[in-house]
C-alpha cells in the first residue's frame, strides 16, 4: 500500500507542481492522467524516491520516504522506468540488465540468468540480446527498459510514459506484459494515451495544476461523461457554442464531429455511449470551467 | 554489506567494461606508450661506459676491468691495470656502468617525463566518468535502485582507478620492453619502484581529484571544463613531485665518500621514497575531497 498525504512539491522559483496531494494506492494497475505540467512525472518521481517533497508524508510499503533507511528500503522494492530513458550504448541487453540486476539487489548469478532470460523472452529480444544497445531501435530500447523496470521481481512498478514511440502491436504486448505482471503488485502508470489507461486499469487519478481533479475506476469517469457526448453531423461550419470537439472524420454526407457538451437545436445531435477518452475530455472541460468561475468570481482590483 | 560489496564489483566491473569498448583505455594507453617511446628516441645516444669499459670493479683482488669488445660487442672481464682503474672516476667505480646509465635513463623519464603526461591526460579524460552516466540519462536508474551514494561515488572512483591502472601495467610493461632492447639492461627493482611509488600514486592523485570535482557536472563538456580548471592544481603537483626527485638525485654528489661510493641506491632509494612519501599524503586530499563530496551527495538524495 502506498500511502500519500498532503503531498506538496514546490520548485525553485515558486512553481508549485504538486499542491496538496492526498491518495492511497493498492495493488493493481493504476493509471495517471493528465495534460503535460499537470505534475505527473514530478509525483512520481517522489513516490520513486527521486525527488525529495516540500511538504507532506509519503509511505510506500510501511516505508517513510522522508528518512534515508526508508527511502532506500522502498527502492529495493521498486522497478521504475523513466520516461526519458538512456541506456549505455557499448554493453549488449544482456550486459545491460545484469548490471541492473546486481544493483537491484539481485545477487545470486543463476537467478540473474534466469530472470534475464525470462524477461528478454517476454520483450522478445533473445535474438537481439548479444547486440549493442546503440544498434537498437526506439521501440527495441524501450523494451529494454521496461524489463530492467521487472527485473528483480519488484512489489512496486512505476512506468512514466511507458508506451511513447512504441508501434500499436509493441504498445498492446507491452500493455499486456504490465497487466500480467499486476498480479499482486503495485503498477502507477502514467501516460497521455487514455486507450491504454482504459485497457489496463482498474483504478485511475487525473492530475491538474499539480492537484488530483479525479480518483475512481475509469467505469465511473465513464459514467460522469455519459448524456454529454454527441455525434453531429454537418456539412455546415463546425460545431461551436461551448461544445469540445472531440474528433472529426470526413463522410461523404458531410463532416462527422463526436462533441462533449450540450448542443442546441442548430444541430441534429445523437448521444452516443462515452469512452474514457471522452471522460477525460469532460472532466477537463469542466475542470476549465471552474476555473473561469473561481477567475470571474475573484474581486477585481480597481485602478487608480 | 554484501549487496553494497556486489554492487561495488559490478559497477567496476561494467565501468571496465565500458572503458575498454569506448577505446577510451588503448587510446590513453597507446598515447602514454607512444609519447614515452618518442621522448626516449629523442635522448642521445647512452654513454654506458668510458671508452670501451663498462665496469671497474676496484674492490676485487685483483681489480677487475669489464670491457666490450669493438669487434664483436663481447663483454670481456680481465684484470684491471692501474691506469684503467684511475680512468674511471672514483664514485663510478664498482658499478655496472650500463646499468647505471639505462636504469637512469629510464627513472628519469618515468619519474620526471612521464608524471607531466597524466597530469595533462587524467584529469580531463576521467572528469566525465560519473556525468556521462547523466548524459546518458542512466542516473535516474541508478538512484532508483538501492544503491548508496557511497557505493555510487566511491566505486565510480574505484572504477576510474582500476582503469588507469590496468593501463599504467601495460604502459609499464610495454616501455620497460621498449627500454631492454634499445637502452639495454637496466635494474628492474627501481623501474618498478618508479612506477609504483611516484607515479602511481601521481595517477590516483589526480584520477580522484578530477572524477570527484567533476562528479556534480551535468554534462561531459562541463565536466572536461572542470577537469581544465584542475589541470593547473595537477601540473603544481607534477612540479613539487618533480622538484623533489630531482633535488634527491642532485645531492648524491655530496654524499659519495671513499667509503661509501656510488650505487643506484644512493641515487634513486631517497628520490623515489621522499617523493612517494609527498605523495601519499596527496593522496589523502582525495580521501578529504571524497568525503566533501559524498556529504554533500547524502544530503541531496
Amino acid at each position: 500500500m502506498i500511502t500519500i498525504s498532503h503531498l506538496t512539491k514546490t520548485y525553485r522559483g515558486g512553481v508549485k507542481a504538486i499542491d496538496g496531494v492526498s491518495l492511497e494506492i493498492g495493488t493493481g494497475m493504476f493509471g495517471l492522467v493528465g495534460p503535460n505540467g499537470a505534475g505527473k512525472t514530478t509525483f512520481m518521481r517522489i513516490i520513486a524516491g527521486l525527488l525529495k517533497p516540500t511538504a507532506g508524508e509519503i509511505s510506500v510499503f510501511g516505508n517513510n520516504l522522508r528518512a534515508y533507511a526508508g527511502k532506500q528500503a522502498a527502492k529495493a522494492q521498486l522497478g521504475y522506468l523513466p520516461q526519458d530513458l538512456g541506456l549505455y550504448p557499448n554493453l549488449n541487453a544482456y550486459e545491460f540488465l545484469d548490471y541492473m540486476a546486481i544493483l537491484k539487489g539481485v545477487t545470486s548469478s543463476a537467478d540473474r540468468k534466469r530472470q534475464i532470460d525470462m524477461l528478454l523472452e517476454q520483450v522478445r529480444l533473445t535474438d537481439a540480446a548479444k547486440r549493442p544497445l546503440k544498434t537498437y531501435s526506439g521501440g527495441m530500447k524501450r523494451r529494454v527498459g521496461i524489463a530492467q523496470a521487472l527485473l528483480g521481481n519488484p512489489r512496486l512498478i512505476i512506468v512514466d510514459e511507458p508506451t511513447a514511440g512504441l508501434d500499436p502491436e509493441e504498445r498492446i504486448r507491452f500493455r499486456n506484459l504490465l497487466a500480467d505482471a499486476a498480479a499482486g503488485r503495485t503498477i502507477i502508470l502514467s501516460t497521455h494515451i487514455v486507450e491504454d489507461i482504459s485497457q489496463s486499469c482498474n483504478d485511475l487519478a487525473a492530475m491538474r495544476g499539480g492537484k488530483v481533479i479525479y480518483r475512481g475506476s475509469p467505469q465511473d469517469l465513464i459514467a460522469q461523461a455519459r448524456g454529454s457526448v454527441w455525434m453531429i453531423t454537418t456539412q455546415a461550419e463546425r460545431p461551436n457554442g461551448g461544445l469540445t470537439i472531440v474528433s472529426t472524420l470526413q463522410m461523404a454526407n458531410g463532416v462527422q464531429y463526436r462533441v462533449l457538451g450540450n448542443p442546441d437545436g442548430r444541430y441534429d445531435a445523437s448521444p452516443v455511449e462515452p469512452s474514457l477518452e471522452d471522460g477525460y475530455m469532460w472532466l477537463m472541460a469542466q475542470a476549465n470551467d471552474q476555473l473561469a468561475r473561481l477567475a470571474a468570481s475573484s474581486p477585481k482590483r480597481e485602478t487608480a | 554489506m554484501a549487496l553494497a560489496l556486489s554492487q561495488t564489483a559490478a559497477i567496476i566491473r561494467y565501468e571496465l567494461l565500458m572503458a575498454w569498448r569506448r577505446r577510451a583505455l588503448l587510446v590513453m594507453g597507446g598515447f602514454f606508450l607512444v609519447t614515452l617511446i618518442g621522448f626516449t628516441a629523442m635522448q642521445p645516444p647512452s654513454q654506458p661506459a668510458i671508452g670501451d669499459i663498462v665496469e671497474v670493479n676496484a674492490s676485487a683482488n685483483p681489480p677487475t676491468i669489464t670491457r666490450r669488445d669493438a669487434a664483436t660487442g663481447e663483454l670481456i672481464v680481465e684484470e684491471a691495470t692501474e691506469e684503467q682503474i684511475q680512468s674511471v672516476p672514483q664514485a663510478l667505480r664498482d658499478i655496472s656502468l650500463i646499468t647505471l646509465s639505462s636504469t637512469q635513463m629510464v627513472v628519469m623519464l618515468v619519474a620526471i617525463i612521464f608524471p607531466v603526461l597524466v597530469a595533462i591526460t587524467v584529469v580531463v579524460f576521467f572528469a566525465e566518468t560519473i556525468p556521462l552516466d547523466r548524459q546518458y540519462r542512466i542516473r535516474e536508474l541508478f538512484n532508483s535502485a538501492p544503491v548508496s551514494s557511497l557505493v555510487y561515488l566511491g566505486s565510480k572512483l574505484l572504477g576510474a582507478w582500476a582503469a588507469l591502472a590496468i593501463t599504467l601495467l601495460f604502459v609499464m610493461i610495454g616501455f620497460g620492453i621498449f627500454a631492454r632492447i634499445t637502452l639495454g639492461a637496466f635494474d628492474l627493482t627501481y623501474y618498478l619502484q618508479s612506477w609504483l611509488l611516484v607515479v602511481l600514486p601521481f595517477s590516483l592523485t589526480c584520477t580522484g581529484w578530477s572524477v570527484l570535482a567533476a562528479s556534480g557536472a551535468g554534462s561531459r563538456r562541463k565536466a572536461i571544463l572542470i577537469g581544465l580548471v584542475l589541470l593547473p592544481g595537477a601540473l603544481l603537483l607534477y612540479t613539487l613531485i618533480s622538484v623533489q626527485f630531482w633535488s634527491e638525485v642532485m645531492l648524491v654528489g655530496s654524499r659519495i665518500t671513499p667509503q661509501e661510493p656510488l650505487t643506484l641506491t644512493m641515487l634513486f632509494g631517497a628520490a623515489i621514497s621522499q617523493t612517494a612519501a609527498i605523495q601519499f599524503g596527496f593522496l589523502i586530499s582525495v580521501g578529504f575531497l571524497f568525503l566533501v563530496v559524498w556529504a554533500w551527495s547524502r544530503m541531496r538524495a
